[in-house]
Formats: structure tokens, C-alpha cells, sequence
């Protein structure tokens, strides 16, 4: 069993070391709460490792190093006051989440999250923040705004938050003890490749087990092997798939996609294009004078006299 | 697909998607900044993707990456619509912070 009241201490020191790191003017307790943060997190996967009575494989060392850089970089984001070093390292702890989906065997995953995320959705975020940005007085356009160097309610969002977290690993660690084992969960390894027959076919054509005349009548990924028919036999033959021949994450992912979820997935797609269109009705700049515009609605403050996003 | 995670693995996995999400939970709640506050619904949604990948890592099949995807699709049509509407609120008050707005508690 996992020793819960490291757990618990370990959260009361995170929420304390969090209270220290936020955000206000003069602050200088951060690196006491960086540290008491740091040894918190570390003492929670202290008592995990050591509290296990599985005796399977722990996790090797890149996912210690992944998941720190993860939880210090979302709290250097959360703490940061300048919103765009903000932005910068949410994009860091992208990048260390992706490095944990390849620890987990999910490449295809870890690739669309950098692309997405990283990619497309941070960039928007920049974009915006550098068009919504404002200075609090033009001879100090570094200075910082008042939202932004103080937080709200730090305390009641610390406990609220750490509260939450203790409740949370305390029933996922009672709850996971009683979950199925993995193995009943897993059939047929491969199996994914009986509707992949074009990739078995070209791994037996590169592995010279079919000739060029051949084709393949079906593909039993049970036994590893594919029925080919070719025009000299009456019955197909049966030829044994190559040693390499693996589903590997993309097949599984789409298979799994488009046979199982094919609805969901067109859905996704309009909810997609209805989202570009709605962004682009709400951000749009009516022209001055225009029916649809309020008499007072537009910039109380242009600043410097155009903003213009249309 | 790779081996299975052990259940020891698993339980890695999701301490640090609970501490993720709970630093996004306390960004949301304590900063003011409109763009930061949709920064930190974000960092939850990473959080449940860990949580969602090593769960289907742990029953070893795909579904988890597939909601993942559905999950992306989400974000983005969310994020989309929300920095819409963050521009269009600045253009009114010509700030970010939100207690500027807060006089719509009614």
C-alpha cells in the first residue's frame, strides 16, 4: 500500500511552498517555495516507489527529469508576471508532456501535441497577448500592471486547490489497487493489422515472401501468417509474416479511430469549423458607422490609435 | 504498442497529472489576467491528457490516444473562440483584468 500520509504532508508542503511562490510586489520567499515545492513533489514519488507492493518495472529515470520540468515549468507560468514569459513556458511544459507521452509509447500523440499546441494554439495566445497589451504609463513601459503582479486570494486558492489534490490521490491510490490486471485487458497483440492488409502486403513484397503476380486473400494476425492467392495455385497459400511486422502506434491509433469512433470524429470536425467561424464573428471589427455596432460599445482607449485586428 | 505499464508506472503517471492540474486550478483562480486565466484551463487539459494516455497505456489499447485527439480538437476550437472573445472584451474596456468585468456577478 501506498504510505498516504507522505502524501498528505507532501501536499500540505506544496500548498505552503505555492503560497510563497505567487505572485506580489517584493516577493522574496520564492526560492524557499520553489524548494519546499520541488521536495514535495519529490517525496510524493518517494512514497510511491517505495510504498508499492507491485514489484513491476518503475519508471526510468526521463520520466523523473520529464515530469519535473513539467511541474516547474507550469509553476514558473503560473508565477510569472509577464504574461508573453508566461505563454513562453507553458510551451516548456508541452514539450516535457510530449517527452512523457513517448516515455509511454504514444509518439503519434506526443507529435500532434507539439504541432497543436506548441504549434498553433501558443502562437494565437502570443498573437493576442501582443495585440492586448497595454503599459501602465508611457515613461514606464516596463513596469509591471497591478493585475498582474498580484495574485487574488492566494491562500483560499492554495488550500481549495491542495485539498482537492490530497482528496484526489488519496481515492486514485485506494482506487487503483482494484483494478483489473492489464493482461485481461489485452487480446491478440497486432491485431489491429487484419484491416491493415496493405501494409502486411508490402512487408511480405519487401521480405520477397509474395511474388509480384500475388495478392492477399485475408490476414490472421492470431497465427501471424497471410493467405495469398496467386494464379498458378486453385487455393491460396499461406505465408508467414516477417519477424518485424508490427502494428505500431499510428496504425493502432488509427485503426482504433476510424473503425471504432468514425462519428465522433466527423463531429470533431464541424465543431472545428463552427469554432473558426464563431471566432471569426466575435473578433471582428465592424466597420465605423455600421448597422450592428453599439453607439458606445468600441474602445473606451485605442491605444495609439489603431488596433486594428480585421 | 509497447508493454503495459505497471500498475507502480501508472501511479507515477498520475500524481504528476493531479499536481498539473491543481497548478493550473490555483493559476485559474488567482491570477487576473484574462489571457492567463484561459492559459491555465489549458494546463488542465495537459493534465488530463497525461492522465488519459497512461490509462490507455495501462489497458493497452488505443482509446485513451483517441480521446486525446478529440481532446486537441476541443482546445483549439476552445481556444479559438476564447481569445475571440478576450479581444473582443478588450476592445470595451481597454484592459485585461478581469475584476473589471465584475460588476456582471449581478
Amino acid at each position: 500500500m501506498v504510505e498516504m500520509s507522505i502524501i498528505y504532508a507532501a501536499c500540505v508542503a506544496g500548498a505552503i511552498g505555492m503560497l510563497f511562490l505567487l505572485p506580489r510586489r517584493g516577493n522574496r520567499w520564492g526560492l524557499i517555495g520553489a524548494i519546499l515545492t520541488a521536495g514535495a513533489l519529490g517525496a510524493a514519488m518517494l512514497a510511491l516507489a517505495r510504498g508499492s507492493n507491485d514489484s513491476g518495472d518503475h519508471p526510468d529515470v526521463f520520466f523523473y527529469v520529464l515530469s519535473f520540468v513539467a511541474a516547474g515549468g507550469a509553476v514558473r507560468m503560473i508565477t510569472h508576471p509577464r504574461p508573453v514569459y508566461a505563454a513562453l513556458y507553458f510551451i516548456l511544459v508541452v514539450l516535457a508532456t510530449a517527452g512523457l507521452f513517448v516515455q509511454l509509447g504514444a509518439e503519434f500523440m506526443a507529435f500532434a501535441l507539439i504541432i497543436v499546441y506548441a504549434g498553433a494554439i501558443l502562437i494565437t495566445y502570443l498573437f493576442v497577448i501582443m495585440l492586448a497589451q497595454e503599459a501602465p504609463d508611457d515613461q514606464h513601459p516596463d513596469a509591471l500592471l497591478d493585475y498582474d503582479a498580484m495574485a487574488r486570494e492566494p491562500v483560499a486558492a492554495t488550500v481549495v486547490a491542495f485539498v482537492l489534490l490530497g482528496a484526489l490521490l488519496g481515492v486514485m491510490y485506494r482506487g487503483t489497487n482494484h483494478l483489473p490486471a492489464h493482461a485481461a485487458n489485452h487480446n491478440v497483440p497486432d491485431a489491429e493489422l487484419a484491416m491493415l492488409v496493405g501494409k502486411v502486403e508490402s512487408a511480405l513484397r519487401e521480405a520477397d515472401l509474395m511474388k509480384d503476380s500475388e495478392t492477399i486473400a485475408s490476414v490472421d494476425p492470431a497465427a501471424r501468417i497471410a493467405w495469398v492467392r496467386s494464379p498458378s495455385l486453385e487455393n491460396p497459400r499461406v505465408a508467414e509474416w516477417p519477424a518485424g511486422l508490427h502494428a505500431d502506434n499510428v496504425d493502432v491509433v488509427g485503426v482504433s479511430l476510424l473503425a471504432e469512433f468514425p462519428v465522433s470524429l466527423e463531429v470533431a470536425g464541424v465543431i472545428l469549423m463552427l469554432a473558426m467561424l464563431g471566432a471569426v464573428v466575435l473578433a471582428r471589427k465592424p466597420a465605423f458607422g455600421a448597422a450592428i455596432g453599439s453607439p458606445h460599445g468600441f474602445a473606451v482607449r485605442e491605444p495609439h490609435g489603431k488596433a486594428s485586428a480585421s | 504498442m509497447t508493454a503495459p505499464l505497471s500498475l507502480l508506472a501508472l501511479n507515477h503517471y498520475l500524481l504528476v497529472s493531479g499536481v498539473l492540474f491543481v497548478i493550473g486550478l490555483i493559476g485559474f483562480l488567482t491570477r487576473r489576467n484574462l489571457i492567463i486565466m484561459f492559459l491555465c484551463t489549458e494546463l488542465m487539459f495537459q493534465a488530463a491528457a497525461i492522465a488519459m494516455i497512461a490509462f490507455g497505456a495501462y489497458h493497452g489499447n488505443a482509446q485513451g490516444q483517441v480521446f486525446l485527439i478529440f481532446i486537441l480538437t476541443i482546445a483549439a476550437a476552445e481556444a479559438a473562440l476564447a481569445l475571440a472573445l478576450v479581444v473582443a472584451l478588450y476592445r470595451r474596456r481597454a484592459t485585461l483584468d478581469a475584476e473589471s468585468w465584475s460588476e456582471l456577478q449581478g
